[in-house]
């Protein structure tokens, strides 16, 4: 059988800020339905790569393949609507719309039009992150385990095929985080996507995740399964030091 | 839906009625055959229209268009230019020029938006009252439309028996069109979009809003019903001269924003509305001293309600249901 053809495809990226280079030369191939966890001590690139798979920042090298077709030249919408949804380090919903608001944003720009039905999509998606009841609250009320689950629903509302969640477990009780990891478990089995995740909570992401990506210094420095990555010993140097 | 069900979401979205009321009334004033009240009615509503079409780019965008007065100046030479052109005896009703201006001005706004609309923050404001000042010293210094005299538009017109009564019902025609433009996108889609840029013009990219366009276009639409209410104004007026780009007015209409409340499809009305009748009455009692109180009232108003009017009363509302349930 022919392996399924990536979802999506990082062929040599790197990108510069001036002097400091954030990812160097990374590949990697994601094919559809896997959750892949994106690790690295503080500064090694993962939010950067974020931010090019998405289109905030141009690669200087290298290309990015949404289903076999490259995206890294387009406008930031362009890439949303290949199917691209994520969320933010530092949460950022639209602080004066209502939570269902929020999440109709995703929903109509998203695959559901026309409104009504955008409207449904939105409501079941909110209920699907634990937000019913919440609808009509401003967005800004909510606590940080809260918004969080926001932005998922409202990345969820477009119905996409990846979805980049960028820390979305740090600063959540050890009970949210274990709701939080169910729920996206579900997101993966029940509605089919693929999720890229970046995480320091090691214990949540060894747990969720097929497949861990290591990034160390801008570099990928392991690729594999929770249980091979746990054991490679680059990856144990660069979380504890180098031996002495 | 039964009749009840109905009742209680005209409560809850009473917006709609609230408009067609105040131009019920403003229907019946020509009727009144008082000349005073119908040049008042005319010169607020022309503000009006003026505030919505300002209230669709600040409202909408949060993008302050400090400049916005050039696209009523713009329509106003258009109509101008246009009327006078025809020379000897009108063989037209001359408001069908009206739409000219207002695409006049859209275009205008296309052209100067797509650069300006990329900028953020005090950048675009100076960049719009840059802009401003630049056209109306253009129209001070092109002879052929009258240079800093002004351009009379055509003696024929003076003639025309309806021309009074004609502006004040294509100015309510309009001010009733902007409120609809106004709700309209608010409600559906392009509104959640707009309301995204708003919040977050970066996370709304990311959720494939296409920032620029909606911001370029609502520029546009806005820019359309400046340029209409200014060729309406021109005609009325008979006259226009570089004035009509003055940045003073621009100061009007934020303050009516302000006084109705920011972003809501009703401010503009009720504050249009309130803000002629106070200045009115104050001209009448104080005739030396209305400016100083005018001001002071407003800063009061502004403090007492910083959402404007219809911010204010959305509030209670909000406050009055917690209660009730």
């Amino acid at each position: 059988m022919m392996p399924a053809r990536p979802l999506l495809e990082l062929n040599g990226i790197t990108k510069r800020f001036g002097g400091l280079t954030a990812v160097r030369d990374i590949s990697l191939a994601v094919p559809p339905g896997e959750i892949v966890g994106l690790i690295g001590p503080n500064g090694a690139g993962k939010t950067t790569l974020f931010n090019v798979i998405t289109g905030v920042h141009r690669p200087d090298m290298g290309e990015v393949r949404i289903g076999g077709q490259r995206v890294d030249r387009l406008a930031r919408y362009l890439i949303a609507r290949r199917g691209v949804r994520r969320t933010y380090q530092i949460v950022r919903p639209f602080a004066d719309m209502s939570v269902l608001e929020n999440v109709m944003v995703g929903a109509l720009f998203g695959r559901s039009e026309p409104q009504e039905k955008a409207e449904a999509q939105a409501r079941a998606v909110t209920a699907f992150m634990g937000l019913q009841g919440r609808e009509d609250e401003p967005a800004a009320t909510l606590n940080l385990g809260e918004k969080k689950r926001l932005e998922i629903a409202r990345a969820l509302a477009a119905d996409p095929d990846l979805l980049l969640l960028d820390e979305a477990l740090s600063g959540l009780t050890p009970r949210e985080i274990d709701t939080a990891c169910e729920t996206i478990g579900r997101i993966q089995t029940e509605l089919g996507k693929t999720i890229i995740i970046v995480e320091h909570v090691m214990r949540a992401i060894m747990a969720i995740s097929d497949r861990i990506v290591v990034l160390h210094h801008g570099e990928k420095i392991a690729d594999g399964t929770p249980q091979a990555v746990r054991r490679d010993p680059r990856v144990i140097e660069a979380y504890l030091g180098e031996s002495a | 839906m039964s009749g009840v069900a109905r009742l209680l979401r005209l409560w809850d979205r009473p917006t709609p009625l609230v408009v067609l009321a105040v131009c019920a009334v403003l229907v019946l004033v020509p009727l009144s055959g008082n000349a005073e009240w119908i040049t008042f009615c005319i010169t607020m509503m022309n503000l009006i229209v003026l505030t919505y079409s300002l209230n669709m780019v600040v409202g909408l965008t949060g993008y302050l268009s400090f400049g916005h007065v050039v696209f009523w100046g713009l329509g106003a030479y258009t109509a101008g230019a246009v009327v006078m052109a025809s020379g000897g005896p009108i063989a037209y009703n001359p408001y069908w020029v009206v739409p000219l201006g207002g695409v006049v001005s859209m275009l205008f706004a296309v052209a100067v938006g797509y650069p300006t609309m990329r900028l953020r923050g005090a950048y675009f404001a100076i960049a719009t009252v840059s802009i401003n000042i630049a056209v109306q010293t253009l129209f001070f210094n092109l002879e052929g439309l009258g240079g800093a005299e002004g351009l009379p538009l055509n003696r024929a017109l003076l003639r025309l028996t309806d021309r009074v009564t004609s502006a004040y019902y294509v100015l309510l025609a309009l001010l009733l069109a902007a409120f609809w433009t106004h709700y309209g996108i608010l409600r559906g889609k392009t509104g959640y979009g707009l309301r995204a840029i708003l919040n977050d013009e970066d996370v709304a990219e990311t959720m494939g809003v296409n920032a620029t366009g909606y911001k370029v276009a609502i520029f546009a639409v806005a820019a359309f019903y400046a340029g209409v209410a200014g060729a309406a104004w021109g005609i009325f007026q008979n006259f226009v001269d570089p004035d009509n780009f003055r940045l003073g007015i621009s100061v009007d209409l934020f303050v009516i924003m302000m006084l109705g409340g920011v972003g809501t499809a009703l401010g503009p009305l009720v504050g249009g509305v309130i803000y002629y009748v106070i200045r009115d009455l104050l001209i009448l009692r104080f005739p030396y001293l209305h400016l100083v109180i005018f001001g002071a009232v407003i800063v009061i108003i502004v403090l007492a309600f910083p959402g404007g009017l219809i911010g204010t009363i959305r509030q209670s509302r909000r406050t009055l249901r917690a209660v009730l349930e």
